[in-house]
């Protein structure tokens, strides 16, 4: 016997340590001894081999598949006859029960030893039990720390328990599928064999399918497995540590043993299910083979990070040491540093491409499972005899409500559920038609039992929750859809703690279905959406999950805060793609989605996927802007932005359904010169928030082709527009029946000036070219802004102020300006200051934009006039923002209703004071702004009277 | 078979009349799919008088924005009825404020009297919601949007708090227009 060569026959040398022992203390301190240094000569060995074999590239696999089997293999046999000896010397004399000691764990795994010990139950049991505590006392001394997960979750007292006991606490409910993974893995280490046989008989069988018997046990243990690979798969990767556990290998385990129960396949190793069900189903066996060859790395990455560095499940990257230890990983794995790039790295970029493979293996291998599942469920035969009946119009015999929720009594914290909720949402079958009626029949007190049975339900699946939610809420504007969904969303908000786990299932299902979430956040009410709020609004722990919960927490203020205006453009996003939900909040990522969407939109071949692009581009930066305007960024900044997107937007649609049009008519027609699209009213000025766009489209040329060819292209561009909740408005279009409009029409209109046309006038003034050469910016410029604007100074200036006074006439009579709140049109509102502008701009024969930026132009060109122009520009601040948050908290409207000013005034940075609430606050300086632009405005147009 | 439907909505400033046309434009190009265009005069508020708002549905491109041979005209004013009645075709519906429009000018159209801004005013406690009634009337008159893509819209349009008066503004006018419908057919 050699004490630094590994064991040839560990059984023989175990005995001959024992025999070396004076008394029991100095026996157990041998074989412990014993135990560790064979237990280090074991892995070490391993790893050598594991250095010599490995190769480059397919053979890799293989090399580690058979370290870790080698490793296992000499793992198990030492853990075997430590504890044969380990009894021996423990339970020596006296009565003994007929026991088994099974390893109920993964072979490969050294962390612990997960030990399964059945008994026959009889009073003798006392012993064993005391000879499990000292046994379980010496292996945490010298080997693993044994644990004992079965006899903690399914006996009553000590280590072992009996097949009656189990065969009467699985009679009760569902075990928890991670007991019912031991039971089935259980490997019979020490013991009696016929214990064994029954063991697998009476308790294994249960959970494998039987097509002839009940599988009510097999279906729960299956949606345990289901619910446990959703959860782990749901949950993106981490950015700054692996977890190989969490990454992939729970999820193949537990892919694997639901095919192994449904296929029968009762060998044990994970290897050989992986073959056997490789050859039972061949159309899964390429996936089969990538999911083993993922499995296999990551599982070998595992092993041998806590052989070189520590048991710990998560691994941080970030820090120093760790990839210290990685990199000691990564050279056992024959990986090598090259030039810059450490084997650490290397290592890290295949870790995380075969958890990619294998993640997308397992989610591939699902549906099978999921459509067995839906075949042999226990709620089958209750669904079909109540669709049968209704359908021949005969009442139920069964209440579907409650027999639904007395089958489920069974599969009490069960959390896979999508095959009845792919039933219920099923158009072909009425179940929920059917459910809904069933808990319309029922008295209050019945009624009740049932909502809160469904609302006990749904506490412990958010998922199916949601879903249910949802499914009721799409048909709210039924009556009795509405007031189920009332009911049931409120007994499950009242179940909701806000506690940290709960905020993470919450998040989980986000990152999982944003839309599902956005859809939820829909169709209840606000005060609902207020408690989903709350309770997603305490503290959380991890950067990770405080990061997913505060994007949930965004799509949720939206939702609470946001007007109906601004939540729709979130539902178009969510409509083309929702994964961009998950993105809300950094407004940084959503800034490069939106580029990528506008490449995307350019680079795609049919006009069709174009415009949706396109469109699409539009609605996220809608988003952002509407989400800068909530997180308090300037009006003008934000307003600058959108703009820019808008012309974008304008400029692409063009192009795009010009290209249309062309491949409809067989060719192309050039229209560079000769075209100019051009923006006025809000959008011109650089408005963020329109619900409308003016827009011109000038004609330079007399043609009739190209006049009718550019109408065309009106027409595609107008249907595009309104899709986003814009309408066009074509203001020529009334006078001259087209939506082009040819610029020698415009001539002939605008001459002589009067007051007729002084709208008209107003638009050209504040048009702004998006689509055109500089050769038609310049004939705008000369053909009409300079000849026939701005000669017409005199008149302009003096039709404004005409302008002005009407309306504020107008207004006056129809009940004083303290009593309008409509902040366009209003005394002192933004149509005063917009014909300001306009005045100043013919004044000056400026050629600036009217937006904010002008008043610090006109402030360079009137230093005398610096404070009423500085004075107005702070003010067209004050005014605008209050705008864009009224119409991102309340509706696109511009009369504002004082009652609605809460959520606008907190957004603004009002609050409440005992002597003033916030809402009255922003009134109250809504109408101080009005007034500073009143006595600007008296004083500027007095000057331009002048 | 292709369809085109010209609609006029046509009162004085401040009747929600611009709303009303957004909403029904909304509803068909958003909820619908179906093409429309919307059109609006311009500073109403300023002057008073006539004050219109046109939409234009149809199955097609819409190449021509102005609407000239109505389908339906809506006149909330005795002045925006006399102006525009002569652009209803034949066949067409004109739809007048009961009270608001007497001597109602015949022709080769079908004319509807209902009272809606009184009806705002006693029924739901608003007159300003007289446009939500004249909206679910032309709604089911026209039969060319659903009716709930048009309360999607509202919904989508209207501030909060509001909602619920709206809706029951359109649905009044749903059922009016069923009752005049029911009416004209006996």
């Amino acid at each position: 016997m050699h004490l630094r060569r590994r064991a040839q026959d560990v059984s023989y040398e175990m005995d001959c340590v024992l025999q070396s022992g004076r008394d029991q203390e100095e026996r157990l301190g041998l074989l412990g001894c014993y135990f560790a240094l064979q237990f280090l000569l074991v892995n070490i060995r391993a790893i050598d081999m594991l250095r010599l074999n490995v190769t480059e590239g397919e053979r890799r696999i293989s090399v580690y598949r058979d370290f870790l089997r080698l490793t296992g293999d000499d793992y198990s046999r030492l853990i075997r006859e430590y504890i044969r000896r380990l009894l021996r010397l423990f339970l020596s004399g006296g009565q003994r029960p007929e026991f088994l000691i099974c390893a109920v764990g993964t072979r490969i795994h050294q962390d612990d030893v997960d030990l399964g010990i059945i008994d026959d139950g009889s009073p003798a049991r006392a012993a064993l039990n005391q000879a499990i505590g000292r046994m379980a006392t010496e292996m945490f001394r010298w080997s693993s720390a044994p644990d004992f997960y079965l006899s903690e979750h399914v006996g009553s007292r000590g280590y072992t328990v009996s097949i009656e006991e189990y065969a009467r606490r699985l009679d009760e409910r569902i075990l928890d599928f991670v007991s019912v993974t031991e039971i089935l893995g259980a490997q019979p280490l020490v013991g009696s064999r016929r214990l064994f046989e029954r063991f697998q008989l009476e308790i294994h069988e249960r959970y494998y399918y039987h097509p002839d018997r009940s599988s009510r046990e097999h279906e729960g243990y299956l949606r345990g497995l289901m619910g446990e690979i959703n959860s782990l798969l749901w949950w993106p990767q981490a950015q700054d540590t692996i977890a190989p556990k969490q990454d992939l290998l729970r999820p193949v385990t537990a892919i694997l043993w639901a095919y192994r129960t449904m296929l029968g396949i009762r060998e044990p190793g994970t290897w050989k299910a992986l073959s056997r069900i490789s050859n039972t189903l061949r159309r899964h066996r390429e996936q089969l083979r990538r999911l083993e060859r993922s499995y296999t790395f990551v599982e070998t990455v595992r092993h041998l990070y806590q052989q070189f560095a520590a048991q710990e499940e998560e691994i941080d990257l970030a820090d120093a040491d760790t990839r210290a230890n990685l990199q000691q990983v990564a050279e056992a794995m024959g990986y090598e540093d090259t030039g810059v790039i450490a084997a650490w790295e290397h290592l890290m970029v295949h870790y995380h491409e075969h958890v990619r493979v294998g993640r997308a293996m397992v989610k591939a291998l699902m549906p099978p499972v999921a459509r067995h599942i839906r075949r042999c469920t226990v709620f089958g035969p209750l669904v079909r005899r109540r669709l049968a009946a209704r359908r021949l119009g005969q009442p139920a015999r069964q209440n579907l409500a409650e027999g639904i929720l007395r089958a489920h009594e069974y599969f009490s914290g069960i959390k896979y559920w999508a095959d009845l909720l792919a039933t219920l949402e099923d158009p072909e079958q009425p179940l929920l038609d059917a459910l809904i009626e069933d808990i319309e029949v029922l008295d209050a007190e019945r009624r009740q039992r049932v909502v809160e049975g469904f609302a006990d339900w749904a506490a412990e699946t958010f998922v199916t929750a949601l879903h249910l939610l949802v499914l009721i809420g799409r048909r709210r504007a039924e009556p009795a859809c509405a007031r189920l969904l009332a009911e049931l969303n409120d007994a499950f908000l009242s179940r909701l703690t806000g506690d940290p786990d709960e905020i993470r299932r919450f998040a989980t299902v986000f990152v999982h279905n944003p839309a599902m979430v956005h859809e939820y956040l829909t169709v209840v009410d606000d005060a609902s959406r207020q408690r989903f709020h709350e309770a997603l609004s305490g503290p959380v722990y991890g950067e990770e999950l405080s990061r997913w919960r505060d994007r949930l927490l965004t799509l949720t203020e939206i939702h609470v805060r946001g007007s109906r205006y601004f939540r729709n453009a979130v539902g178009r996003v969510c409509a083309e793609r929702p994964e961009f939900l998950l993105q809300l909040g950094e407004l940084d990522v959503l800034d490069k989605i939106a580029r990528g969407q506008l490449a995307e939109a350019m680079r795609l071949s049919s006009p069709t996927s174009q415009k949706n692009a396109l469109g699409t581009y539009y609605d996220v930066e809608f988003v952002r802007a509407g989400l800068a305007t909530f997180a308090g960024h300037a009006p003008a900044e934000v307003d600058a932005a959108f703009s820019t997107v808008c012309d974008h937007y304008l400029e692409n649609l063009f192009d795009i359904c010009k290209s249309e049009v062309d491949r409809e008519r067989g060719r192309r027609i050039l229209t560079h010169d000769r075209l100019g699209l051009f923006v006025s009213g809000g959008h011109a000025r650089g408005r963020a928030f329109q619900d409308d766009w003016d827009l011109i489209l000038l004609l330079f040329t007399d043609t009739d082709e190209l006049l009718e060819y550019s109408n065309r292209i009106a027409a595609r561009m107008n249907r595009e527009i309104a899709r986003r909740g814009l309408m066009p408005q074509y203001h020529f279009a009334d006078r001259f029946g087209w939506f082009v409009t040819p610029i020698y029409e415009l001539e002939r209109l605008l001459q002589p000036a009067r007051d007729e046309i002084f709208v008209e006038m107003s638009q050209l003034l504040g048009g702004r070219m998006v689509v055109g050469s500089g050769r038609t910016a310049t004939e705008f410029y000369e053909r009409i802004l300079d000849r026939l604007i701005f000669s017409e100074r005199e008149f302009f200036i003096a039709a404004a102020i005409r302008e002005m006074r009407s309306r504020h006439a107008f207004r006056e009579a129809k009940g004083g300006w303290e009593h309008d709140t409509d902040i366009k049109e209003c005394r002192g509102g933004l149509r005063d200051l917009e014909l300001l502008m306009l005045m100043w701009k013919v004044q000056d024969r400026a050629l600036d934009p009217i937006s904010e930026g002008f008043w610090h132009t006109l402030t360079g060109r009137h230093p005398e006039l610096r404070d009423a122009f500085e004075a107005l520009h702070d003010a067209s601040q004050f005014l605008n923002r209050l705008r864009d948050v009224y119409r991102l908290t309340v509706a696109p409207v511009n009369r504002l209703d004082p009652e609605e000013l809460g959520r606008t005034a907190a957004l603004m940075g009002f609050e409440d004071r005992p002597d003033a609430p916030a809402a009255r606050r922003l009134a109250q300086e809504f109408f101080r702004q009005r007034r500073i632009v009143i006595e600007c405005t008296e004083r500027l147009i007095t000057r331009l009277e002048g | 078979m292709s369809f085109h439907y010209e609609i006029r909505l046509s009162g004085e400033g401040g009747q929600g009349l611009v709303l009303a046309g957004k909403i029904l434009a909304e509803a068909a190009a958003i909820y619908d799919g179906i093409n429309a265009t919307q059109s609006q005069s311009y500073g109403p508020e300023a002057r008073g008088g006539a004050s219109r708002s046109e939409v234009i549905l149809s199955d097609e491109d819409i190449d021509f924005p102005k609407a000239q041979n109505l389908d339906l005209l809506l006149a909330l004013t005795k002045e925006s009825c006399d102006k525009y009645v002569r652009d209803i075709k034949p066949g067409g519906l004109l739809l007048v404020d009961e009270d608001a429009v007497e001597n109602v000018p015949e022709g080769q159209f079908q004319i509807w009297r209902i009272p809606m801004i009184r009806l705002a005013r006693e029924k739901l406690g608003k007159p300003i919601v007289a446009n939500m009634i004249a909206l679910g009337v032309i709604t089911h008159a026209a039969g060319v949007v659903s009716e709930e893509a048009v309360r999607n819209a509202i919904l989508a349009r209207v501030p909060k708090g509001t909602e619920k008066i709206n809706i029951e503004a359109f649905d009044l006018g749903v059922s009016l227009a069923k009752e005049m419908a029911a009416r004209s057919k006996a």
